[in-house]
């Protein structure tokens, strides 16, 4: 068994090594290491590229990216503050995207194909 | 104790079921692949789900605050990073070459030393865990379920082992997925009435910001490099765990991925609502001087007293699902190990399911003997748990499953190098930087070595090509993954 190749898959070690050296040179240092952790975990999802890769997913990756790079980035400019921290961190970085990410990975999906019945129309889905 | 009786009833009444409807390795392994998004994403929730949350996440909240939310925050995301890093290529090569648990996808893309060693690592894992489980049991049925600690193990371990020996996977995904609905359920409904007994959620989180302050913030009074290594444990961790990703094999067709994050998402939030919910409110409960705690995880237990025993009764049944349910998933996996990877790696068929059933029991002895008598040995080999999973497989599940280049050697040398460095980290934990989780730092070694190994693999492998087509190389690893 062998992944498909494809043109993002040829990244795919290049990103590792950066992601997996990322954090251990910023492990002791918190916002580099929020740095490192945007990179990692969304390349962890961008390995999906190197299977099927589509403009949905790519958009639907970099909205991620840009999300949690919001997220942490709120969260130390609000960490001396009790309630506005509290509240940007549930709000925005818990409570917002539960229903968005599994609903973006629903319509980033692709439909298997369908063949058409005997004698039918074969409209899919 | 009719708590205690009620489970073997069901339990046992689950057995005779799985029994009759295990005839195949596939039946017994991988619930005869026939099990759907809801099914799967329930049961893997609640295998993936310790009790951990129910007492050690609210008793964090207690000391660190809001720091101690950033592993929950992962939940969001996770669902979807599982099935796009590992779920697709999982149910894909399953249903397309019928494997059967996440160490034959090592095997199959990676070759069968390689399939030898994740079976190693997943059978010292899931026997440490189990002992563990055993003894985490012992203790919670003290405090909850206010039976004899040596009880509540020894039924939990009872039930789940006969469930799991007679029916595998096919009563186990059903068990599973009963109980996760349970902790589910029970989960936001302590988590409610919690909060309702501080007063609700604003006078809960106004008098922790009265006497506590610092708990509160983004990040409570953790380290923020502790809170974002957690945070990235918990979600790249997802796509490691043998527990979780053994569920990905039952799937009956590839389209359920499609519903499987928001089933796991919904499943996962909602369990985790007890950790903020009693978490807050038992803080808050706390600093008014309605509950007094000894230590921080007698949060939960003191909060359950204080809402009566119904609420102690409900966490404790809440509590052994979550430990049967990730039990049951590691005995299935270590007996898919010892009887079919481990005799592959020396070229022979897999045993029969009477032999599964036999390690199934056996490794549950092994498992409730290690917790019965030896805690120092618990404490020591407990710390296989998530981080070691992650340290170990993140880098083949994740780079190994999408990656052309890697090699059989490099998987193997990850595998061992992962582990091998979380195991020394972990004991060196306190001096540590406070974001260097020793799991994610194993992963990330692991992860530079299959990168590494496969890369500097390439060139004998070109040369020896030359000169000798077919043989040994880069490609060795992938040609053993189709034999």
């Amino acid at each position: 068994m062998q992944p498909e190749k494809s043109v993002a898959g040829g990244a795919v070690p290049a990103i590792a090594t950066a992601a997996a050296a990322a954090y251990l040179a910023a492990c002791a240092f918190p916002v580099p290491l929020a740095g490192a952790v945007v990179l990692a975990s969304v390349a962890g999802c961008a390995l999906v590229l190197a299977r099927r890769p589509s403009p949905a997913l790519r958009r639907a990756l970099v909205g991620i990216a840009v999300w949690q790079t919001l997220g942490l980035a709120g969260a130390f400019a609000l960490r001396a503050r009790p309630l506005g921290g509290l509240a940007w961190v549930l709000l925005f970085l818990y409570f917002a995207p539960l229903p968005v990410i599994p609903w973006i990975y629903h319509l980033t999906f692709p439909r298997e194909p369908r063949t058409a019945p005997p004698g039918g129309n074969g409209a899919a889905s | 104790m009719i708590v205690l009786a009620l489970m073997l009833v069901a339990a046992a009444a689950i057995a005779v079921w799985g029994a009759r409807h295990s005839g195949t390795a596939s039946d017994y392994f991988a619930a005869g692949h026939r099990a759907g998004a809801w099914l799967v994403g329930v049961a893997g929730t609640a295998a993936a789900v310790s009790a951990f949350t129910f007492v050690g996440g609210p008793g964090l909240f207690f000391a660190v605050g809001i720091g101690s939310l950033w592993i929950t925050f992962s939940a969001p995301l996770t669902g979807a990073l599982q099935c796009w890093a590992v779920g697709e290529p999982a149910v894909e090569a399953s249903l397309a070459r019928g494997l059967l648990t996440p160490q034959e996808l090592i095997g199959a893309r990676f070759g069968t030393a390689a399939r030898a060693i994740a079976a190693l690592m997943i059978v010292i894992g899931c026997v440490a865990n189990l002992a563990g489980q055993a003894r985490a049991a012992a203790v919670l049925g003290e405090d909850f379920l206010k039976v004899p600690g040596v009880l509540a193990a020894g039924a939990a371990l009872l039930a789940t082992t006969a469930y799991t020996a007679l029916g595998g996977m096919r009563a186990g995904l059903l068990a599973d997925a009963a109980q996760g609905a349970v902790m589910a359920a029970f989960a936001l409904v302590l988590a409610g009435a919690a909060l309702v007994a501080a007063g609700g959620p604003a006078a809960a989180i106004a008098a922790v910001e009265r006497s506590r302050p610092a708990l509160l913030g983004s990040f409570g009074s953790a380290a923020p490099a502790r809170a974002l290594a957690w945070y990235l444990l918990f979600c790249l961790g997802t796509c490691a765990q043998p527990q979780y990703l053994q569920k990905f094999f039952f799937l009956r067709s590839r389209s359920q991925l499609r519903a499987l994050p928001a089933v796991l998402t919904l499943a996962l939030a909602v369990t985790l609502s007890v950790w903020l919910g009693v978490g807050l409110a038992g803080t808050a409960l706390a600093s008014r001087g309605m509950i007094g705690l000894g230590r921080p995880d007698d949060l939960a237990p003191r909060t359950m007293l204080l809402l009566g025993p119904w609420a102690e009764l409900l966490a404790g049944v809440a509590i052994l699902a979550a430990l049967m349910s990730t039990a049951a998933s590691f005995l299935n996996l270590a007996a898919a190990a010892v009887t079919r990877d481990l005799p592959a790696a020396f070229g022979r068929p897999p045993r029969g399911l009477a032999a599964a059933r036999v390690v199934t029991v056996a490794v549950a002895l092994v498992a409730a003997g290690l917790g019965a008598t030896s805690p120092r040995t618990v404490a020591l080999m407990s710390i296989t748990g998530w981080g070691f999973f992650t340290a170990a497989f993140l880098p083949v599940f994740t780079v190994g499953l999408a990656w052309t280049g890697g090699s059989g050697a490099a998987a193997g040398a990850a595998m061992l190098a992962g582990a091998a460095v979380d195991l020394a980290l972990e004991p060196l934990r306190g001096r540590l930087p406070a974001g260097l989780e020793p799991g994610l730092a194993g992963a990330a070694v692991g992860m530079l070595v299959l990168v590494a190994v496969s890369l500097l693999a390439r060139r004998p492998a070109a040369a020896g090509s030359a000169v000798e087509p077919g043989g040994a190389g880069t490609a060795a690893g992938s040609a053993g993954g189709v034999r």
